[in-house]
């Protein structure tokens, strides 16, 4: 796996959120960042609850494809 | 002039003399000499005397004086005297007879009554009859005065109600009951005009009896007569008679145990004291059934500050049980209201010292600390929320039927954590709301034990006492079921169902922090810690083991 | 190595005032649930110091709270909104701390001010400071004084249930303690988390070409 290293610059920029960020930068963030701290909880638990079961497809789907790749 | 007992045959000329000077009218017996018979005036010219006397064989002095006018205003005043006094022959007499008893002279003197008064016409008066067949009656001149008898109608007019009662019954007389206990009819009329009832009439409680009636009465004993009688109260007393009928007393009785008190156990009959005499340490009646639990309350503080320093505000018997609606011995929940009576401000007053001090007063009862001697258990109850009452047997019986629900817990039988649950589950029903609920109350294994109360320098003030696992209190555990009288029944319950996971769902409000913690969740700590060092320890040693495996390979 | 600063000021106080107020709650909190093992205070000094210690950490809460709420750094929260992306980079994380960390290889994850969590310890603190440590401070407040909470407590299904939930929130952070000790180890030093957390400096590999 290649390693990703980040600038603090790309690190900021990438901070707020994939598309649009430049249009928002610059209006009022506070209100969508409280919305987004307080629904992260929420969905952090949905991702803990999932993970698992992506990493086992994920293991699952290595192991079929070196299966098919040795076959 | 006191008569010798010469034989000397002179005394009969003076007789005869006595009678020849009365024919010509100069020997009267008194004023109204005419009517009295021949005989009676004879008489009456030696036993007019005031001075006239006689020795009787027990040392008694019998008095052989009699009123002339008195006896002919009598109703016997036409009679010869010896139509009652048979044994004295006038030829003889004074004789020397000896004559053991004034008692003695009376009885035999009565004997004569019965040769007018028969039998047949006794019995025109039934109760009269009856008293003096018996065996040891006493003889009809102890009663009936012996020469100024009047007629029954004179005699009845001129007493009023109570004295008329109290000619038979200030004597000695008695009945019996069935059973052949006797009944002693004897009144002492000192005490009755010493009491509340002072001025009441004998005929104001015993209406079936007065000079126009008086059946013979026969109860099978002492009880019933009691009982009987005991409802002639309610005429005047209804309201506490009322109240009365709401009271474990009165279905004890209803229910056939005729033990249970009624009105005259506790106030008397004739001799009612005020009721300030119940309430005292001396005077308290309850104490003579309850003389354990009266035991106890003396030794309490409570007890000692009525008893010994005479405080009257501290509570008694009454103040807390209430006199004539006393109730069952019941789930502790509704007591603490009598201690609240008096103590107010218990939150504050506790709160100064006691974490939660509000919680403890709704669980714990109020002897459970202030009564540091006594055996301490936890009592469970099904609670409705919704109107404030305990489930009784007879809602459980609607829901499960008789099978399902322990009976008596003498057997060994505990409820378990499951019993529990369904029992909640089952009468909540399929409603919504769940009204109903399990509570449980921290309280003293018996009434006994309640009623020894110190003051706050001897009561429990270690939480550990309570909040430790294996706590005393927390070993015995049972459940109260309300009968229909009100009573409760406790069901014993295993003490296990207060630290079981299953237990949630019904003893969810019942919680003491230590002592019924769950244990399945002390497992899961240890896991959590254990795995919580173990994974961090591997990780690191497996760090360890790698970075030292890469220093050979010269990583 | 560079120096970035990560943590605040209010942030660092916040973090030592919880630090050694957690301990204090699990001490207390051990003594007021075991009291038949533990002999250090007596049950109610345990209870009345758990009380004054759970109100400090309450208001330390709300500094913590009202700092991020109104700070751009809020973001360190902000959940990864593209779950494919999430799950790649936490599953890289995972290959780290079990296989990568063994063998050397750099943290794949690199913390700015505003990306101060790799996104494991992210899934977690989103969880712990938003759902667990205010689910323990509602608890421990409705526990502190049942009878002036007794609707709410009702409400949650009655006294045992709420014990109940404090005590398996209790469960987890003393597990907790030792996972967030240790993973603060990894650092470039075993101690240079632990420092930056006082300085508010952590200390970072020099990007090449930076």
């Amino acid at each position: 796996m290649r390693t990703h290293t980040m600038t603090t610059a790309e690190g900021m920029a990438a901070g707020a959120l994939g598309k649009g960020r430049a249009a928002r930068s610059g209006k009022n963030q506070v209100p969508r960042n409280m919305i987004l701290f307080f629904a992260a909880p929420f969905i952090g638990l949905t991702y803990i609850i999932v993970l698992p079961l992506v990493a086992f497809g994920a293991i699952g789907t290595f192991m079929i494809t070196a299966a098919f790749a040795a076959g | 002039m006191k008569m010798t007992m010469s034989g000397s045959g002179w005394w009969r000329w003076m007789v005869l003399v006595a009678v020849v000077l009365s024919a010509a009218g100069t020997v009267t017996a008194g004023d109204s000499g005419q009517g009295l018979t021949e005989e009676a005036q004879e008489c009456f010219e030696c036993h007019e005397d005031e001075s006239l006397e006689k020795d009787m064989t027990n040392g008694e002095t019998l008095s052989l004086n009699v009123d002339g006018d008195l006896f002919l205003g009598s109703a016997h005043g036409a009679l010869d005297c010896t139509s009652c006094h048979r044994n004295v022959v006038l030829d003889d007499h004074p004789d020397e007879r000896a004559v053991e008893s004034c008692e003695a002279h009376r009885a035999e003197i009565s004997t004569s009554c019965r040769m007018c008064h028969s039998d047949s016409r006794l019995q025109e008066v039934p109760v009269h009859f009856a008293l003096v067949s018996q065996p040891d009656a006493p003889a009809c001149a102890s009663c009936h005065a012996a020469h100024t008898i009047r007629s029954i109608d004179e005699w009845k007019t001129s007493l009023d109600d109570s004295n008329y009662c109290l000619t038979c019954h200030s004597r000695s007389i008695r009945a019996s009951f069935s059973d052949g206990v006797p009944l002693a009819l004897t009144m002492d009329v000192t005490q009755l005009r010493e009491s509340v009832h002072l001025d009441h009439d004998c005929t104001d409680c015993h209406q079936t009896f007065g000079k126009d009636a008086h059946a013979v009465r026969e109860f099978s004993d002492r009880r019933e007569h009691s009982l009987e009688l005991a409802a002639v109260c309610r005429e005047c007393h209804d309201d506490m008679y009322e109240q009365y009928e709401g009271s474990i007393h009165f279905s004890i009785i209803a229910g056939g145990n005729v033990d249970a008190p009624v009105c005259t156990d506790c106030h008397g009959s004739h001799f009612v004291n005020p009721v300030a005499t119940l309430e005292t340490i001396a005077g308290v009646p309850c104490r003579r059934c309850h003389q354990e639990i009266f035991d106890s309350y003396a030794e309490s503080m409570h007890g000692q500050a009525r008893g010994a320093a005479g405080h009257i505000e501290a509570p008694i018997c009454a103040d807390c049980h209430r006199a004539h609606g006393v109730q069952a011995a019941s789930w502790t929940g509704k007591f603490k209201a009598a201690c609240l009576s008096c103590h107010d401000n218990l939150e504050a007053v506790h709160g100064v010292w006691l974490p939660n001090a509000g919680l403890h007063l709704d669980v714990v009862a109020c002897p459970s600390c202030h009564a540091p001697e006594a055996e301490r258990r936890i009592d469970l109850a099904l609670f409705n929320r919704g109107d404030g009452r305990l489930v009784t047997d007879e809602d459980l019986q609607a829901h499960f039927g008789d099978n399902d629900i322990p009976r008596a817990g003498g057997d060994g039988a505990e409820l378990s954590a499951v019993d529990l649950w369904r029992y909640v589950r089952e009468t909540n029903g399929n409603g919504s709301g769940r009204p109903i609920v399990l509570t449980g109350q921290l309280e003293v294994k018996t009434g006994i034990e309640a009623h020894r109360m110190t003051g706050k320098e001897g009561a429990v003030a270690t939480c550990s006492s309570c909040h430790l696992k294996g706590a005393e209190a927390f070993r015995t555990v049972t459940m109260s079921l309300v009968e229909s009288d009100g009573r409760v029944r406790h069901v014993q319950v295993d003490d296990k169902v207060l630290g079981s996971v299953t237990s949630m769902g019904s003893l969810g409000g019942f919680y003491v922090l230590g002592s019924t913690r769950i244990g399945l969740l002390d497992i899961l700590l240890i896991m959590a810690v254990l795995g919580g060092m173990s994974v961090p320890a591997m990780h690191m040693t497996a760090r360890l083991l790698a970075r030292q495996k890469m220093g050979r390979e010269g990583r | 190595m560079k120096k970035v600063y990560i943590h605040p000021l209010p942030v660092r106080i916040w973090h030592w005032i919880n630090a050694f107020g957690f301990v204090f709650m699990i001490v207390t909190g051990l003594q007021i649930r075991y009291p038949e093992i533990f002999g250090i205070t007596s049950f109610r000094q345990a209870v009345e110091l758990h009380n004054t210690a759970g109100f400090v950490l309450i208001a330390n809460y709300f500094l913590w709270l009202g700092f991020y709420l109104f700070s751009d750094r809020i973001k360190i929260y902000h959940p990864e909104l593209n779950p494919r992306k999430h799950f790649e980079d936490s599953l890289r994380q995972v290959v780290y701390y079990s296989r990568g960390i063994f063998r050397g290889d750099p943290n794949p994850h690199h913390s700015d001010p505003y990306h101060k969590f790799n996104p494991m310890q992210k899934m977690a603190y989103q969880v712990i400071m938003l759902l667990v440590v205010p689910l323990q401070f509602a608890t421990g407040l409705l526990l502190w004084d049942i009878k002036r909470f007794e609707g709410a407590v009702a409400l949650l299904g009655g006294v045992r249930v709420v014990d109940t939930a404090h005590v398996l929130c209790f469960i987890f952070f003393a597990s907790f303690l030792f996972v967030h000790f240790y993973l603060a180890t990894l650092g470039s030093t075993p101690s240079e988390h632990f420092k930056a957390m006082f300085t508010g400096y952590e200390e970072m590999e020099e990007e090449a070409g930076s």
